[in-house]
This record gives C-alpha cells, sequence and structure tokens, in this order.
C-alpha cells in the first residue's frame, strides 16, 4: 500500500506498535516532521549507544551508532546559507537527502538527540583550521562528554573553543604540538575538567609545547595525560613533592606522563621517600583512557604519602626510546 | 451467550455499534487478549457487547481471527514478505478507513497477530522514505491547514461560550420567575383576607 496514509489520526495506543516495528531511522525522520510526531516518535523508546559529532569541511557530521549497532551519518552543512534546507544522510553506504523543515541546526541536534534518548553527546572533534560557525551551534549542546582538538586547529580557535565550550564538557583531549599564547592555554589547565590530554605529534622537537611546575600545579584535572609535552623531570620531582606537601591540586587521581627523552629516577625520585612495593602487590585505581573512565589494575610500583595520610603509587616504565611515568592516587 | 454446541466448537454472539449480533466461534475469539482477560473466566451471559466497532470491522477482524485459528502460536512479527497469499488478500481488498478501523478494532480485542501485521504494513509504507516522502504519505496537514482548523475551534469556543452565556442568563431570569408567583401568592392572600375582614366587620 503506498497510497496517503494518515497516520497521525490513528489512536495513540494503536501508534505504539506501528513505531515498534519502524526502523530507527524512519523514526528519526518521521520525528523531524513536526512537534507531534517528535512527541509520538518518543514513544517508540529508541536509545542509541553513542552520538559523536565532527566538524570538517564547514559541516557537522553526526556519527550516530544506534541501539541496535546500526550506524547513521547525518550532514549538516553550515556554510552557505542556501543548503541550509537539507540534511544528507548516510545510512548503508547510500547517501539520501532529508528536507529540513524549518529547523536551525542546533534545534536538529537537539531533536534528535531528545528523539533517541540520548542525553550526551559522546566526542567533539574539530578537525579544520577553524569552525567559529560551529561554535554557536555546539554551545547550546546539553553536554558533551569530550572534546578532541586535532592539530589542525589553530590556536585562536582553540582558545575561543574553550571560552564557548568549556562549560558543557568534562573532558578535553588537545593534538597542538605548541601554544604561542601559553598564558590562555594556562587557563585550560585552571578548568575544573575530569580530564585534560594534551598529545604532541614531534616529541622530539626541541621547540615544542613545553610545560613548567607552574602549570602542573596550577592544573585542576583529576586525570592528566601529557604525551610527549616538554617537562623537566626535575619539575617532576617538585610537583611530587607539592603533592606530599598537599599544595597540589587535590583533586588528582591520575598523571600520565610519556616521554622519549631519558627520565633519570634518581633525580625523579629524590626526596620522595617512596617504598618499592613487591610485584605482588596489586592495587585498582580509576583512570580515564580511551574516552571512558575505568578501573586499572597496577602491580607493584613505589608507594608515597602525603602529608594527610594519602597514599599514592608511582610507577616508572622504560620501554625501548620511550618512559612511561604515573602516578595513582589511591582515593 | 453461548450456542449451545459441543465444547470444541462453541460459538459467542458478538454485538457490534449498530445493535447487530454475530456468531464467532470461541477458537477465533479467543485471539482476543481483551476477550480472554474480560470474559473467558466469568463467561458471557448474552451477547458481547464490542460496541465501539461496527459490524463491518468486526466481521472483517474475525474473519482474521478464524482464519488463522489453525496457523501456529504467535512468535513475534512476520514480515510482509512471508505472508500467505490469503493474509495478503485479505489486506488488499481492503479499503483505507476499513484498514484504520481493522487496526483500532484488533488493538482494543489485543490480537496480537493481527496488530502487527497491520502495524507492519504502516512501518513498511514509512520505510525508506525522506521526510518529503514521509509527509505524503502521512498526509501531515500544511500551515493553511493547520490555520484553517484552529479558525474553526476558535470558532466553536467562541459558540461554546455564547451558549454558556446565555445558559447563564437563562438560569437568572427562571430563578426571579420562581421568585415572582410566590410574592404574587402571597399578595393575593393577603388581599383577600384583607377584604374579607371588612366585609365582615362591615356586616
Amino acid at each position: 500500500m503506498t497510497t496517503p496514509f494518515p497516520l497521525l489520526r490513528l489512536p495513540r495506543l494503536a501508534l505504539i506498535p506501528v513505531f515498534q516495528q519502524m526502523e530507527s531511522i524512519d523514526v528519526i525522520a518521521f520525528s523531524l516532521l513536526s512537534n507531534r510526531a517528535r512527541f509520538m516518535s518518543k514513544t517508540h523508546g529508541l536509545t542509541v549507544t553513542s552520538i559523536d559529532i565532527m566538524t570538517v569541511n564547514h559541516s557537522l557530521v553526526l556519527d550516530i551508532v544506534l541501539g541496535d549497532d546500526k550506524k547513521l551519518q547525518l550532514f549538516l552543512r553550515l556554510i552557505p546559507e542556501n543548503v541550509l534546507d537539507f540534511i544528507g544522510v548516510l545510512v548503508n553506504n547510500k547517501i539520501v537527502k532529508w528536507r529540513n523543515l524549518g529547523f536551525s541546526r542546533a534545534e536538529c541536534i537537539q531533536r534528535i538527540m531528545d528523539v533517541t534518548n540520548c542525553a550526551s553527546i559522546q566526542e567533539l572533534k574539530f578537525c579544520e583550521t577553524e569552525s567559529f560557525h560551529a561554535l554557536p551551534i555546539l554551545a547550546t549542546l546539553p553536554n558533551i562528554e569530550q572534546i578532541l582538538i586535532t592539530q589542525d586547529c589553530n590556536e585562536g580557535f582553540v582558545h575561543k573553543m574553550f571560552e564557548i565550550l568549556s562549560k558543557v564538557t568534562s573532558n578535553i583531549d588537545v593534538f597542538q604540538n605548541r601554544m604561542e599564547n601559553l598564558e590562555q592555554f594556562q587557563k585550560v589547565l585552571m578548568l575544573n575538567m575530569n580530564s585534560i590530554t594534551i598529545k604532541l605529534m614531534t616529541p622530539r622537537d626541541p621547540t615544542r609545547l613545553r610545560l613548567s611546575l607552574d602549570d602542573l600545579l596550577i592544573c585542576n584535572a583529576v586525570h592528566l595525560d601529557l604525551f610527549g609535552v616538554m617537562i623537566s623531570v626535575k619539575d617532576l620531582n617538585r610537583f611530587f613533592m607539592s603533592w606530599m606537601r598537599n599544595k597540589s591540586n587535590p583533586r588528582l587521581e591520575h598523571l600520565k606522563f610519556i616521554t622519549v627523552e631519558e627520565v633519570s629516577t634518581d633525580v625523579l625520585l629524590k626526596g620522595l621517600n617512596v617504598i618499592e612495593m613487591p610485584r605482588t602487590t596489586t592495587r585498582t585505581f580509576r583512570v580515564y583512557e580511551n574516552s571512558r573512565c575505568r578501573e586499572k589494575v597496577v602491580t607493584g610500583g613505589m608507594d608515597v604519602m602525603r602529608l594527610d595520610g594519602t597514599q599514592a603509587t608511582l610507577e616508572v616504565r622504560a620501554m625501548t626510546r620511550i618512559t612511561f611515568v604515573e602516578f595513582y592516587v589511591r582515593m | 451467550m453461548t450456542s449451545p454446541a459441543s465444547s470444541s466448537e462453541v460459538k459467542y454472539l458478538i454485538e457490534s455499534s449498530e445493535g447487530n449480533t454475530f456468531d464467532v466461534s470461541g477458537a477465533a475469539l479467543r485471539q482476543s487478549n481483551t476477550f480472554n482477560a474480560m470474559f473467558l473466566n466469568i463467561g458471557a451471559d448474552g451477547p458481547i457487547p464490542f460496541t465501539d466497532y461496527n459490524e463491518a470491522t468486526l466481521k472483517k477482524v474475525f474473519e482474521y481471527c478464524e482464519h488463522s485459528v489453525n496457523e501456529e502460536n504467535y512468535s513475534g512479527p512476520k514480515h510482509q514478505d512471508d505472508l500467505s497469499k490469503w493474509d495478503l488478500n485479505f489486506f488488499n481488498e481492503m479499503d483505507q478507513k476499513m484498514f484504520i478501523d481493522v487496526i483500532n478494532a484488533s488493538n482494543f480485542l489485543d490480537i496480537e497477530r493481527l496488530t502487527s501485521y497491520c502495524c507492519e504494513r504502516i512501518a513498511r509504507m514509512l520505510r525508506g522514505k525522506n521526510t518529503q516522502e514521509m509527509i505524503k504519505v502521512i498526509t501531515l496537514p500544511t500551515a493553511e491547514e493547520l490555520e484553517a482548523k484552529q479558525k474553526v475551534e476558535e470558532k466553536k469556543a467562541a459558540a461554546a461560550k455564547k451558549v454558556a452565556e446565555k445558559a447563564a442568563e437563562t438560569a437568572e431570569k427562571t430563578e426571579t420567575l420562581e421568585e415572582l408567583p410566590v410574592q404574587q401568592l402571597v399578595q393575593t392572600t393577603r388581599n383577600k383576607l384583607t377584604r374579607k375582614y371588612l366585609s365582615f366587620s362591615n356586616e
């Protein structure tokens, strides 16, 4: 039967099984038709595993992983204005166009989140030099689990982005080789984030991003991951000393520092009064890895104690051309 | 009321919105969970009233039930392509109005198999459609239609308000009218008594 069918005239109770039989993609498309359609679509109880957003090519790309593991990509063009009327949809390797029925981009994303019962965006990824036009739209989102900034984004944009979006996110992953304006960057470190990850593409470059002891001390994140960032071992040792005297970030639970340079354990452990634990000793700590908070079992390591009695475990692992320094605080 | 027959061929009388009654076999009726919940245990004394639905709709619904009596137990929705020729004919010969009525009745009677097939059929109409095509299929009202509907509703509300006001006025008048005869009666009685008293005193 392909003739018109007045679906909305069916009683609500009869509509529930109709939505149960519909494909998730069809329910999402249907929810964009009208307000009433949205309320009805919600009865379907559609769920998503995650919604990621990527800004690329002057577009917002919504990567939706549905509850049944089906994947769906929605392309929302930001410029030029005349293409606002359509939403590109990639499903089963086929691109179709949905006519946009008068929604702004922000409304469109919010409606999709609403009908899929998704409370937060899992990851927001910035892939362009600058995506200023995307920021006001993204600022309307209720919550973004993690923001990922690739190396292609310029510094000016990164600072502006933090200014606008820092309130709606709690995890930041920055891929930046250098920061000309370190003062601005220190503001980022001071934010009450759950995790801050800083990665560098050129870990041997002597002009790469360098953090001082002050930068580490002002950092307010619960999990701090530094990959290839330049920090002197002496500064790292002084940071641990400050932690022991209770003069550093009290929220810190995990610090991960990976460097290609040599780490002198003598300098690093000087004055820390570490107690080396046998390899049979295992401890479980909370870490933030791969965009998820999880528990990690640590064997051995060196225990240090803070003035207030809080214990932490320091782990130094030297591998070929790379050294891991990890600091876990027992909460 | 059950027709006297062998226990396997128990017949029930169904009453439609027109007040007409017709027979349905117990086996067919037992596919309705609503019937099972309401009548199966306590029994029906007289025709079972399904008076929200007309005879044609109920007959169509129970035609399906009678047909699927011998089918295996329902185990989730079946794809339209897996439907039998009889099933396809059953759906195709219905016009749209009848189809909607059948969905409503089937939903009320909670006949899982029929409801599921009907809903799958509707879901199929929307499958793979983009937003423009969906609007055409579900005949979503346009902005003008919505405006016209709103105007009609406003007019209706205004008319209802007028009627209510008139009713209130009438009620007030009735109250005064009811009071008048009593007062008149008292006055008349008083006059009569006065006249009587005067004539008596004159005598």
